[in-house]
């Protein structure tokens, strides 16, 4: 850009001194036409030269730098949101165990995991508290039949 | 009695998505606070509140400028009663008026075209700091292709243009003011030709980049949103055919998520667009008055002749139009990119 900007400068300073010796020397009618090609060679190498310098790979952007950046941003975010859905599904899933406990008299404490898919789903829960053989298979039914948690994935303490 | 209980845990989610991740728009840079309301949920209100900021602070700006249109009438005014009493054109008269008007016009031009590089970064600052939030927000709604994309090609513009603004555009209206002087004064063809080419490259870079973002923000949102909304649709039967009860868990907690997200960018959204335009009313409107004043000026200096400073006053106008320009088109770009993601994906 400074490279751009340089290039500009010394074309429109180029332009400013023709002027200006024009100013001088164009009543001089003898010396006019010798002064516009002189000053018409200068103005083109003023113009010319500098482009032949150019160098494309100078002003390439960091395209791949940016997309990365994006990459990253969106991916964190997203990985993010599916980790407070997972919480969400798990608190839920907890809930609604134990709602269950409550209704049948229990008194239990629940750990719900959840899977790492695209669709989480709750995939196995740990279960603590004094309960009874005819309860825990009740309950354990109740699992399996509601939430698709299959018995080898029932942990009981 | 189950539908109850579902109930009750459907309405436990309120009180857990609180602890969920906030995606909150960064404050208002400095240039801005004076214009910025407390409130920016409602956005007409927010908008009406900055524009009426600004107007209640334009003021003391009208007064410089019709100081500097005063400064300018009466030099019209010397050069006419000059041309008068000598009974010619005299071009020595001429060449110092433009020299003169050229004087008079350095300062207050300095400091606008200083002003508007000094808020286009500002804007370009803001704007860094407010697209990763959106974009966050908008791949946490679900529109991760289409997060990406917009975050990669408004920051690519926006550093551009910036870029572009700051290392060419501005350097190049002093440049033209110099050129529109040694114009009025010489009255060379090559100097006026090339000030004129100039005002068409100024005029066509911003076009130009500003065209090439509306293309590119416009396919990409079409394109990348579908991809996204396709990708919703498709987790959401893939919800629908598990265990009922599972089912309908899945389903809650993925819409608290997505709702919550995009409330949460929505209103970092609106905050944003507003805290923009409050960065960029003031300035805006400094340099609009002094726009407006220079043409009206220029209109009444042509009954005392001077054709050539007229032309020149002509000149200086312009370089205050593509002055604003240049703020105008960083704004927009920046409003263009945050509605985009404000729109994100269809549900």
């Amino acid at each position: 850009m400074n490279a751009i900007k340089a290039y500009l400068m010394s074309i429109t300073t180029a332009a400013i001194i023709c002027a200006v010796l024009k100013t001088v020397v164009g009543s001089q009618k003898s010396m006019q036409k010798i002064f516009y090609i002189i000053s018409g060679v200068f103005m083109t190498v003023t113009m010319l030269k500098p482009l032949v310098d150019i160098r494309i790979d100078e002003i390439i952007f960091d395209l791949e730098g940016v997309s990365k950046e994006a990459s990253f941003v969106a991916s964190e975010a997203y990985d993010q949101s599916v980790t407070e859905m997972k919480m969400i599904i798990g608190e839920q899933t907890k809930a609604y165990i134990l709602e269950e406990a409550k209704s049948m008299g229990l008194k239990i404490e629940v750990m719900v995991q959840v899977s790492n898919e695209n669709v989480p789903i709750p995939y196995s829960v740990s279960i603590r508290g004094n309960i009874s053989p005819y309860n825990k298979k009740i309950l354990s039914s109740f699992i399996s039949t509601n939430l698709g948690i299959t018995e080898e994935h029932q942990f009981w303490g | 009695m189950k539908k109850i209980i579902l109930f009750l845990i459907l309405l436990s989610t309120i009180i857990i998505s609180s602890s969920a991740t906030e995606y909150t728009a960064p404050d208002v840079p400095e240039s801005g606070e004076l214009y910025m309301p407390e409130d920016t949920q409602s956005f007409s209100e927010g908008l009406l509140f900055v524009l009426g900021s600004a107007l209640k602070h334009i003021a003391p700006d009208a007064a410089d400028a019709l100081k500097v249109c005063v400064k300018i009438l009466l030099l019209f005014l010397l050069v006419s009663i000059v041309d008068t009493v000598q009974g010619q054109h005299s071009m020595v008269v001429h060449l110092a008026a433009s020299v003169m008007l050229g004087i008079i016009m350095l300062q207050p031009a300095s400091t606008f075209f200083q002003l508007a590089f000094q808020t286009i970064n500002d804007m370009t600052q803001y704007g860094k700091l407010l697209i990763p939030v959106m974009s966050a927000a908008l791949a946490a709604q679900g529109g991760i292709t289409s997060s990406a994309a917009l975050y990669a090609g408004t920051t690519i513009f926006i550093s551009v243009l910036s870029l572009v603004i700051s290392s060419i555009i501005i350097p190049l209206l002093y440049i033209y003011l110099c050129l529109s002087i040694c114009c009025g004064a010489l009255g060379d063809k090559t100097l006026c030709t090339i000030r004129d080419f100039i005002k068409w490259l100024v005029t066509w870079t911003l076009k130009i980049i500003l065209y090439v973002f509306t293309g590119y923000i416009s396919i990409t949102g079409v394109i990348t949103g579908t991809t996204d909304a396709s990708a919703l649709k498709a987790a959401k039967l893939a919800i629908s055919g598990t265990v009922p009860v599972v089912g309908s868990i899945i389903s809650d907690a993925s819409d608290t998520v997505l709702i919550s997200a995009g409330f949460m960018k929505n209103t970092a959204g609106i905050y944003g667009i507003i805290a923009v335009i409050a960065v960029f009313i003031g300035p805006f409107l400094k340099i609009g008055i002094q726009y407006i004043a220079l043409k009206l000026t220029a209109g009444i200096c042509v009954t005392y002749g001077g054709r050539e400073e007229v032309n020149v006053l002509n000149d200086c106008a312009k370089a205050m139009g593509l002055a604003l320009g240049s703020i105008g088109a960083m704004c927009l770009m920046l409003l263009v990119g945050i509605v985009c993601f404000i729109k994100g994906v269809s549900l």
